[in-house]
């Protein structure tokens, strides 16, 4: 019985998925109950209550005691739903740990394109080391439409919009293949917008970094997709990411630095900021994920997407202390390439 | 002229109604309530103006500069005045003054007229700088400084000329109750369209009073 | 306008095709929008069921992918705007609620004429779009796509928002006509609730309305100018658009499930013979409905990447529609406690209103779950539940609602027995097309996909069979109305079903100006008091 119900879902192939599932099935119980609740009264009264000779009906018009009781009572249970669906969405969408592996995830008409730390990318395939947290950029070519980043197995689904990183992660431990959807409509070729997330042993994770050929593993679930039915295999735990990728990492890391720093010189930020210390306009020195204090008062938190901003447009966010000094806005005169230099640049500076 | 006596024409509640009485409050509360509409059809316009002044205060401000205060202004006087000629034409009907409804509403319609003319003057000299919305926007000195005012100009452009449009309808409606007068239609007995149309004049007037300082002056 | 001589009514008097086209009497304008609303279902529903052709087996069948994405625009776009939301204010309750009210018309007769004027422009427009163009965008119209699409996305974009002035000036006047038209002795206590249920939903359809209205006008203007609001190359925001969207679109779904709640509140008590359970509670529970109504769009966005801390505000919120909505519920089955139930067709489909409502409400706490919600979001679970919602509960309303009012109408009775088995049906067919849905969702199918993987053939095919079952009911429905039209035996006498609302009292089908006597009211409207069965 648990078995045909487990069909039902696709393989929860995280632990936030599983998660995910005993809320699912939890929702599923309270709605089947509430359904008996409302049905089995009324089929009784259906049979019992059906007009026949003599019947007389009995006109009652309320009952204050039943009325405030299912009133307060589903109120209750909501509250409790809510807070369970709250606490799920933590682990699921918001808690990528710091030391995640970083994807950017460009969506375009019609295909996906994932990049790595190191600077490589593939396209409709995303080739993941088994139990490591990956944190994903996602956002959506300019110029091109909306679509969403959909890994059914991993219960996590995040618009790409133009212009605008949002943030998904996850941490699989069931090596194989897992399917990718676009769910945000986008046209003609929205049904055919598919990728699969690979999820890789540490022995093929090893290979795969140095371009060799592996023998990539099952479908994990949609078996449509190969007919063959799948086995999916679990990792061992502990998988670490010191291979050819993580020394790449480093020197594509420390290149977009030395890039970014080049961009910082070339283009005049270095005339106002400086990493020493606050000048003519705020130091970067240790900014980012930093809080910082705005002069409207606000508090925001120095993400990617902060950066981006306070470079195209300065004065959308002043920081306190800062009001009176006039920054030139950069739109547009920043290619995307220079724009991921220059964040990765004053993330460096921490 | 008051005391000329104006002999006005019968006017027969529908059949749905008790009396007149009854009809014109029905009258003037479904006013209210398409008045009521109306805030919100401009709602969108104001809530997108005020989400991206503040996302690019500097451009929005800096873009603001190149409006014309005094003819903002102006215009605000000219739609003062209307609105109260309006009203004077309203309560010469009560008085069963023909004469006072028919001037008020030539100098509503005169104002409404001179509105539209700032504006269309105002209009012209964005174009020639090239103050234009979106991707028509070609000012040379603001696109070095603040590449965010085309936006400012797209509101700017939607908000006073979804308000204009609403000045040209007013106007086709005075157009045609200054007929309806001089036809010896509205007197101390039936005078609703002229009620429901003021309510409407004021409502235009007060959109302005809101926009008049927004894109013109808190820059 | 004049009494109709004796022996004839509205429909008879006055004569000829051109004082139809130009009536004002809110009975004839009713069925004139009756006619177009079934007309347009039809269009709809011809629509849905080249979807669900193409969608038998994966892969393409009958049409390309392009074709499959208009025809689902259209199916969407025609159902919402020239279907739901009219059907119940605008055709039935044009029809009867100035006659619960005791009025002789609605408050702006011009008025209500110049709206259904305006559907039919804007249905026109819409219409003809398939002939210039096509449209692609689905019925959300949500940028970049729609001001980027190569289709002709602006002149739908027009249509909808003639329609929606439509909608609007309909809710104008049913706002005024309740004010201000009600009979001697109708306190507000007094009104039957299908009246509340208008009210409330014409509050919505003013309020909400103009919002989309102009959102739409600016996305035309967008498509066909370049001004930037939406676009994020020239600073815009695309994601500010979805906010518009569904600050309308949201209330919009109570705009189409309100009324049909007020038929069911009607319908279950007069076949009950009992009062209503709970007047005070049920016409509360409207007024909450439509009020979190307007502070619930965010949940339609927990993807798009707004904050956490907003989602978590909506999701929270939207619970509570959940509340009201059971108090509905729990009222309706207390209704029929100790009643003496009648099952003629308006009662069966109210039946099966309740069984489908239960399941779309429950299914819409599902969603309304934050986390939940990530995973089902934009998939066939999300495609499921709005059909409960709006085929489950407003369509069964209407078909209710029409069976019980029908006598009334035209003062004819359709087959009582091909009624119900109409009912059986589509209530069968219902089920099997939408309750599959809900599992290919959440296996992941996503909605607007043309093809799908094998995984999910089972389901899609079940649906279709389902769909053509729905199709094959509403046929025979089609065949025991018209039948009942031109051969059915007149009505002897009045309010067939004993019903205590003030409609009733009139002929059927009643005279021109409604009632023979001035209605005063001195009873509630439910005040079935211990008669016999």
């Amino acid at each position: 019985m648990l078995e045909m119900l487990k069909d039902l879902l696709p393989t929860a192939a995280t632990e936030a998925a599983r998660q995910w599932d005993h809320l699912f099935w939890f929702l599923i119980a309270v709605s089947v109950v509430f359904f008996l609740i409302v049905m089995v009264p009324l089929v009784v009264f259906v049979f019992k209550y059906r007009s026949r000779a003599g019947r007389r009906p009995t006109p009652i018009a309320h009952n204050d005691t039943l009325e405030i009781l299912w009133t307060a009572i589903p109120t209750v249970i909501l509250m409790g739903i809510f807070a369970w669906g709250w606490i799920v969405y933590k682990d699921l969408m918001m808690s990528a740990p710091s030391n995640s592996m970083e994807i950017k995830v460009m969506a375009q008409k019609w295909n996906w394109t994932f990049q790595y730390p190191d600077g490589r990318t593939t396209s409709n395939e995303l080739f993941v080391p088994a139990n490591t947290p990956v944190k994903l950029l996602i956002t959506s070519k300019s110029s091109d439409v909306l679509h969403s980043f959909f890994v059914p197995n991993f219960r996590i689904k995040k618009d790409a919009v133009p212009g605008m990183y949002n943030v998904a992660w996850f941490n699989s431990n069931i090596v194989g293949q897992h399917i990718v959807f676009c769910a945000e409509y986008c046209g003609a070729g929205h049904s055919q917008m598919k990728a699969k997330v690979v999820v890789l042993d540490p022995e093929r994770w090893e290979l795969w970094q140095w371009g060799k050929e592996i023998k990539l593993p099952e479908w994990v679930g949609f078996g449509g997709m190969e007919l063959a039915a799948s086995s999916s295999t679990t990792a061992s735990a502990g998988t670490e990411t010191t291979g050819i990728m993580a020394q790449n990492s480093q020197i594509h890391a420390d290149l977009m630095i030395k890039q970014g720093e080049k961009v910082f010189r070339s283009k005049g930020c270095i005339a106002c900021h400086s990493a020493a210390g606050d000048s003519v306009g705020p130091s970067h020195q240790g900014l980012f994920e930093s809080k910082v204090l705005l002069a409207d008062g606000r508090q925001v938190v120095a993400d990617e997407n902060y950066i981006r901003e306070s470079i195209e447009n300065p004065m959308a966010k002043i920081r306190k202390g800062f009001e009176n000094r006039v920054m030139p806005p950069y739109p547009g005169q920043l290619s995307d390439e220079e724009f991921d230099a220059l964040v990765a640049y004053i993330k460096s500076n921490r | 002229m008051a005391d000329k006596v104006t002999a006005f024409k019968e006017h027969h509640h529908a059949h749905h109604f008790r009396n007149d009485e009854h009809q014109f409050e029905t009258a003037k509360q479904g006013m209210w309530v398409f008045l009521l509409q109306e805030v919100l059809f401009f709602s969108p316009l104001f809530v997108g103006y005020l989400i991206f002044k503040f996302m690019y205060f500097q451009d929005f401000h800096d873009a603001s500069k190149h409006l014309d205060w005094v003819m903002g202004a102006v215009n605000t006087v000219i739609l003062i005045v209307s609105s109260f000629t309006v009203a004077r034409a309203i309560s010469s009907a009560q008085k069963g003054n023909r004469d006072g409804v028919v001037e008020n509403l030539i100098f509503t319609f005169i104002c409404g007229l001179g509105f539209l003319i700032v504006k269309y003057l105002e209009y012209s000299h964005k174009f020639h700088d090239g103050l234009l919305p979106g991707h028509f926007f070609s000012n040379p000195e603001l696109l070095e400084t603040a590449p965010h005012a085309n936006l400012f100009f797209t509101f700017y452009f939607l908000m006073t000329g979804l308000h204009g449009i609403h000045v040209v309808g007013g106007l086709v409606v005075f157009a045609w109750l200054l007929k309806r007068a001089l036809n010896n239609e509205f007197g101390p007995k039936y005078y609703t369209p002229l009620e429901c149309a003021g309510l409407y004049w004021h409502f235009v007037d007060l959109v302005w009073i809101y926009l008049f300082p927004l894109l013109y002056l808190v820059g | 306008m004049h009494h109709s001589p004796a022996g004839e009514n509205y429909m008879s008097y006055p004569k000829g095709f051109s004082t139809w086209i130009v009536t004002l009497d809110h009975k004839r304008i009713g069925l004139m929008y009756l006619a177009s609303v079934l007309f347009f279902f039809l269009v709809g529903g011809i629509f849905a069921l080249l979807i669900r052709l193409e969608l038998f087996a994966p892969g393409g069948q009958y049409m390309t992918a392009q074709q499959y994405n208009e025809f689902f625009t259209y199916h969407g776009t025609i159902m919402v705007f020239l279907v739901i939301i009219p059907m119940i204010p605008a055709a039935l309750g044009n029809f009867v609620l100035p006659m619960m009210l005791g009025a002789k018309d609605v408050a702006f007769p011009r008025i209500n004429l110049f709206s259904y004027y305006l559907y039919c422009a804007g249905a026109i427009i819409a219409v003809s779009t398939m002939f210039f163009g096509g449209v692609d965008t689905g019925w959300t119209f949500y940028t970049p796509y729609s001001t980027t699409t190569a289709t002709n996305s602006a002149l739908m974009l027009c249509a909808a928002f003639i329609i929606g002035f439509s909608s609007i000036f309909t809710g104008l006047n049913f706002m005024a006509t309740v004010h201000r038209l009600r009979a001697p002795g109708q306190g507000w206590m007094k009104l039957p609730l299908f009246v509340w249920a208008i009210y409330a939903t014409s509050i919505i359809q003013v309020l909400a309305t103009p919002v989309l209205g102009l959102t739409l006008a600016l996305i035309a203007i967008e498509k066909t100018f370049g001004f930037g609001i939406f676009d994020p190359a020239l600073g815009g925001d695309p994601v500010l658009f979805q906010h518009f969207f569904w600050f309308y679109s949201h209330p919009a779904v109570y705009i189409m499930v309100l009324p049909a709640m007020g038929v069911i509140n009607e319908i279950i008590p007069t076949f009950s013979r009992k009062p209503i359970f709970g007047y005070k509670a049920m016409a509360g529970a409207i007024f909450g409905i439509a009020l979190v109504a307007f502070v619930v769009w965010g949940h339609h966005m927990f993807t798009s990447g707004q904050t956490d801390f907003v989602n978590m505000l909506f999701s929270l919120i939207t619970m509570f529609v959940a509340v009201p909505t059971g108090i509905k519920v729990f009222s309706w089955v207390a209704t029929m406690y100790k009643g003496s139930l009648h099952f003629e067709t308006p009662m069966l489909w109210a039946q099966a209103f309740l069984l489908v409502f239960v399941i779309g409400g429950l299914t819409g706490v599902i969603l309304a779950t934050l986390a939940a919600d990530i995973h089902l979001h934009d998939t066939y679970f999300v495609v499921a539940h709005f059909h409960y919602v709006m085929v489950g509960g407003t369509l069964m309303g209407f078909m209710a609602g029409l069976h019980y009012w029908f006598p009334l109408m035209f003062g004819k009775m359709y087959n009582e027995f091909w009624g119900k088995v109409a009912c059986v049906i589509v209530f069968i067919g219902f089920n099997l097309t939408f309750f599959p849905q809900f599992i290919a969702g959440q296996k992941g199918m996503p909605r607007r996909y043309f093809d799908y993987i094998p995984e999910f053939r089972i389901y899609n095919e079940l649906s279709t069979i389902g769909s053509a079952l729905i199709g094959f009911g509403f046929v025979i429905a089609l065949f025991y109305f018209v039948y009942a039209l031109v051969w059915g035996k007149k009505i002897v006498g009045k309010n067939p079903w004993r019903a205590l609302t003030p409609e009733w009292e009139a002929d059927c089908p009643p005279a021109t100006e409604n009632f023979h006597h001035d209605v005063v009211v001195t009873h509630g409207p439910y005040d079935y008091v211990g008669e016999r069965a």
